[in-house]
């Protein structure tokens, strides 16, 4: 191009980046505003922002309240639905009883017993004191690996065991049981639906 | 000749077209966010961070979707930021339709994004905390362990009956291509524009979300620095950051990466020193005042 060319291209390039930034809001064109939307609720499919609200993964508990007395176990299904979001056609695995996650249930006694660092150490130590009970250990799984294509649905038991050892301070009180999951890849949006069991324990 | 000069105009106003959209739409894949941070020098090794935060007050039942609540910290390599950030957070779901969740309930939302990608890298898989009536307050906590080859999320939360749960996720940056390995904190410049390495606040769900009738307050903050130690952000001047100036780090070609990216708007505080609350205000439509001071 000779420079009358770029003269030209350049009075019909900048009026209009002058008018789309008025459209856009943008101030300017640096590359500033790269801005992130939590819980990855937008999405970016060939050039043009797709928004949506719901997670690719529907995960259903059977059961979202119920009794169970000390020594029992009950079975409680789950269900998956692997949801067809923005045409994705990777496969998703759920990790079900996955090591790398833990939860800690505290008596009202020992919340206010061990301090937050001493809390902390029990996400590691094997042993824990009569006081707190790992939630994670009394669930199990009918199957502990599912993989899930879109538009599927898989259905799996999830079996909550109470032991007789349970802490008498929390006897009549309602735990929340999470199914313990981890998806791979990771979701960009949280799974949605009942994804946890409100249990009232029993003597 | 004429013909030429239209061929250039038309050319010109393709690739404009083309290009622009995709800039853009980086704006337009914004969340309202209103958030806080501390005025200080850069802290290059921070090892853990934490906050503590409540809804009380919060009416999920007059809630259309969701509202959420971070603290949120860039990844660095010790000596510089790398482009990636944490997030340490949890979510109070409405009762409203708009949103398929669990209504009333407070949910984990832990999270790791690399900014140069359009979702988030990792999130925590999900865990449901209970119904927001039973829960007093929530310890949300980062943390690097296992020589600095792993974050774990913490959230511990306390329940109006006195009991508690804490709850662990681990996320390992090798995994992801993460560079990682400590956060960072405090204010620091990159092109003339200030950058907020650690920040409090809270979020939409979604662009436009102006979320109502919600109420949070987030206090106990600080972190741990290799060399500083323990570091109290109430010992510390906070100010107000949100829309587009909200960045917490920038990538290798320069470019920004922000917490939520809008104005809150009808977004409210009242602080003291060391605490906020942020909270909805149908009269307040212009949300609160970017670089206000907080403490």
């Amino acid at each position: 191009m000779n420079k009358k060319s770029i003269a030209i291209f350049a009075s019909s390039v900048v009026p209009i980046i002058f008018l789309l930034a008025l459209v856009t809001g943008a101030t300017s064109f640096e590359s500033k505003g790269n801005s992130m939307g939590a819980n990855g609720v937008v999405n970016v499919k060939n050039g043009t922002i797709v928004t949506y609200l719901n997670s690719p993964i529907v995960m259903k508990v059977g059961i979202e309240k119920t009794t169970i007395s000390l020594g029992n176990t009950t079975e409680i299904p789950i269900t998956f639905t692997y949801d067809k979001v923005n045409d994705q056609t990777r496969p998703i695995t759920v990790l079900l009883g996955d090591k790398a996650n833990q939860a800690i249930l505290f008596t009202p006694s020992a919340t206010t017993k061990y301090t937050q660092k001493e809390k902390q150490a029990f996400l590691t130590s094997s042993n824990l004191p009569s006081d707190a009970v790992n939630l994670y250990s009394l669930e199990s799984f009918s199957k502990n690996t599912l993989t899930l294509m879109p538009g599927q649905t898989t259905t799996v038991d999830m079996f909550i065991h109470i032991p007789n050892s349970w802490p008498q301070e929390m006897i009549g009180q309602s735990i929340i049981f999470n199914v313990n999951h981890r998806f791979v890849p990771p979701l960009s949006i949280q799974p949605s639906g009942p994804i946890s069991v409100e249990v009232v324990i029993t003597k | 000749m004429i013909a030429d000069k239209y061929k250039l105009v038309i050319v010109g106003a393709l690739l404009v077209l083309g290009v622009v959209p995709s800039i853009a739409g980086a704006a337009f894949a914004a969340n309202p966010y209103v958030g806080g941070h501390q005025v200080s020098g850069v802290y290059y090794k921070v090892t853990d961070y934490w906050m503590n935060t409540s809804y009380a007050g919060s009416n999920p039942s007059q809630m259309p979707c969701a509202i959420q609540n971070f603290a949120s910290s860039a990844g660095g390599t010790g000596t510089d930021r790398d482009g990636w950030f944490y997030q340490a957070g949890s979510l109070l779901w409405g009762n409203g339709s708009t949103c398929a969740g669990l209504s009333g309930d407070i949910q984990s939302a832990n999270q790791v994004w690399n900014m140069d990608n359009c979702c988030a890298s990792w999130t925590d898989g999900g865990v449901n905390f209970g119904s927001a009536s039973s829960i007093s307050h929530i310890n949300q906590e980062a943390v690097w362990q296992n020589s600095n080859s792993q974050v774990e999320f913490e959230d511990q939360v306390t329940y109006t009956s006195g009991s508690s749960t804490l709850y662990g996720f681990q996320y390992t940056p090798s995994s992801y291509s993460d560079p990682s390995t400590y956060f960072m904190a405090g204010t620091g410049t990159h092109s003339t524009i200030s950058v907020y390495f650690l920040q409090f606040g809270v979020e939409g769900f979604y662009s436009g979300d102006y979320e109502p009738n919600w109420q949070i307050a987030q206090n106990t903050m600080g972190f741990t620095d290799v060399s500083a130690g323990t570091v109290n952000l109430s010992s510390l001047h906070a100010n107000v950051d949100e829309g587009d100036n909200s960045q917490i780090t920038w990538d290798s070609i320069g470019n920004f990466g922000n917490i939520g990216g809008q104005i809150f708007d009808y977004s409210d505080e009242t602080s003291s020193t060391g605490t906020v609350t942020w909270k909805y205000n149908q009269n307040n439509p212009g949300g609160v005042l970017d670089g206000q001071s907080l403490w």
